[in-house]
């Protein structure tokens, strides 16, 4: 009886192995031939390699792969930044305060979700050639925390208007300014929020293609995505490098992933809480 | 009259004031007009851009590989989706839900750009591996290659997308399934029904809003596609896999035809809007 029972419940277990086979074998697979001597790539894909190669990782880090990845870094953690302290303070307005044009303001930012960058792509671009922002960190930087706004709002602004209004006003009476509430009082207690948002925008931007590749052409300046392309026109048939430099550029984001799961899984799927 | 509101509002407007809202004035504007990257001048043309467009056979490839991409997207995604969600929130143990949900979802993470030179490689005839699966099962691959096909590739295309992204409609799909009362299914077993009846009769009709929204996100999703083609394709063989984004760009940036670019942008905001405020009306009612 019991065994029967446990028979019953295995379908789904055999399902989910089944579809995490699909999703794992590339990505395992791209591990192993990235470390495989380059005469073991073609015939038996799945084959071991006879010994560890390194040679592709040491064309991938000769080609600057680490400085696509720094200016990766610069560019996300900068475009996140901005974006919470930019999206912070127009939540916080327009869930805690009263004023003339409230509704309207809301309704600009919301609407502005329905946007898509490559429906303005022509004179986005234009603008930033007026700004003479192309070829420049912050090319790049001000478009993603523009695009970034909207969804970042309505995030932050779900989350402040449950907000116990109680712990503000007590603040308040104590004689506390409103950039003092906001910084010691309601930054603290919306990290749930905050960390959110970081993580949805943070992979967002760290992914970023089309606006990179329409205003960068400096190799110095290019990002990990921009970069790996790069790579592929450089390296032609260099698999090895090539494979090497998608598993390094990965590896990192996927071990926070692995690491904060709950976390990425509540943000990217939209969650505030 | 309070200033403090209006400082905390206006780094935001005028971040959106500048570079959306300024640009999307002009994509409308400037999509009777023709003009190039680097001239001064810019000619008006009235609706002779839009009219190009009816015309033009590449416009016409991009248009059926849009609506093939989002319809397709959305029969596909969804009901694997609804399975996988039905299955990591009552078919497994809590353990063994958080492995799975941790490895569906993994793909989502890692940029468009990275997995489309990773499946490059996977279906190259001779490094790769699926063509080498595709003859263990006993069947051909395509002559002209998986990418090089002007018929099957940007199925091919749709295959890698949905690899990517199915974990998306999952989770959403999950949220909503977690939600669902649990003492319905209860004496749902009690009646006898089974758990596929259970799955077909209870969770499907009370997500039916999830679905929806999930759905039109899917949609928004597949008309925003570009970093895939450009990284398999560039939108070949020929133009056979071109789709509304890589076309813009390729317009723009490469044959220098800026005024038909915006247009080709002014239809494609249409369509992506409207889904994109019938997103939001049926987020309201989900949450």
């Amino acid at each position: 009886m019991k065994m029967l029972d446990r028979l019953r419940k295995l379908p789904p277990y055999v399902a989910l192995s089944l579809y995490s086979l699909v999703l794992l074998v590339p990505l395992f697979w791209m591990v192993m031939a990235s470390v495989k001597p380059r005469n073991e790539l073609f015939g038996k894909p799945f084959n071991l390699p006879s010994v560890i190669d390194w040679g592709g990782y040491q064309r991938a880090v000769a080609g600057g792969l680490f400085h696509y990845m720094m200016n990766s870094v610069i560019v996300t953690v900068s475009a996140v930044v901005i974006t919470l302290i930019v999206g912070g303070l127009a939540a916080y307005a327009l869930a805690r305060m009263q004023f003339i044009g409230r509704n309207v303001i809301y309704a600009i930012i919301i609407a502005s979700y329905a946007i898509p960058m490559h429906g303005i792509l022509v004179p986005l671009y234009d603008t930033l050639v007026f700004f003479k922002l192309t070829n420049t960190y912050l090319g790049m930087i001000l478009p993603y925390v523009t695009f970034g706004l909207p969804f970042s709002v309505m995030i932050l602004y779900a989350f402040l208007i449950d907000f116990p209004g109680e712990i503000v006003e007590a603040a308040r009476i104590d004689g506390s300014s409103e950039i003092g509430i906001l910084w010691r009082i309601v930054v603290p207690l919306s990290m749930p929020a905050i960390v959110s948002v970081a993580i949805f925008q943070g992979v967002a931007f760290w992914n970023e293609f089309l606006l990179a590749l329409i205003t960068i052409s400096d190799d110095s300046l290019k990002t990990i995505p921009l970069g790996l392309v790069a790579f592929k026109g450089r390296y032609v048939t260099d698999w090895t490098a090539i494979l090497a430099s998608i598993t390094i550029t990965s590896l990192p984001i996927l071990i926070l992933f692995i690491i904060f799961q709950r976390q990425f899984i509540r943000s990217l799927g939209g969650y505030g809480k | 009259m309070p200033v403090l509101p209006y400082l905390f509002a206006a780094p935001a407007l005028v971040f959106l004031a500048l570079l959306l809202g300024y640009p999307l004035i002009s994509t409308v504007v400037y999509s009777f007009y023709s003009y190039d990257i680097i001239s001064t001048t810019r000619t008006f043309v009235g609706f002779d851009n839009f009219l190009q467009l009816l015309r033009d056979p590449v416009a016409h490839i991009a248009a059926k590989n849009a609506v093939l991409f989002l319809v397709i997207s959305v029969i596909v995604q969804i009901p694997i989706g609804l399975v996988l969600a039905a299955l990591l929130d009552r078919g497994v143990g809590r353990t063994a839900s958080t492995v799975f949900r941790t490895i569906i979802f993994a793909p989502m993470v890692l940029s468009i750009v990275a997995v489309g030179l990773l499946w490059q490689l996977i279906l190259d005839p001779f490094a790769g591996f699926a063509n080498f699966l595709v003859k263990a099962l006993g069947m051909t691959p395509p002559t002209a290659g998986w990418l090089g096909d002007p018929v099957i590739t940007i199925y091919v295309i749709m295959f890698i997308a949905f690899w990517q992204y199915i974990g998306f409609c999952t989770i959403l799909l999950l949220a909503g399934a977690q939600r669902i009362d649990g003492s319905l299914y209860e004496a749902a077993t009690l009646d006898g029904a089974s758990e596929v009846q259970s799955f077909l009769f209870i969770t499907v009709p009370l997500l039916r809003n999830t679905i929806v929204v999930v759905s039109l996100l899917s949609m928004i999703g597949a008309l925003r596609v570009f970093d895939f083609v450009y990284v398999l394709t560039a939108g070949g063989p020929g133009d056979a896999t071109q789709v509304p984004a890589t076309m813009i760009y390729k317009e723009a940036f490469f044959l220098g035809h800026m005024g038909y670019a915006n247009a080709i942008s002014v239809l494609l905001l249409f369509v992506t809007v409207c889904l994109g405020f019938l997103q939001l009306r049926y987020s309201r009612q989900v949450s």
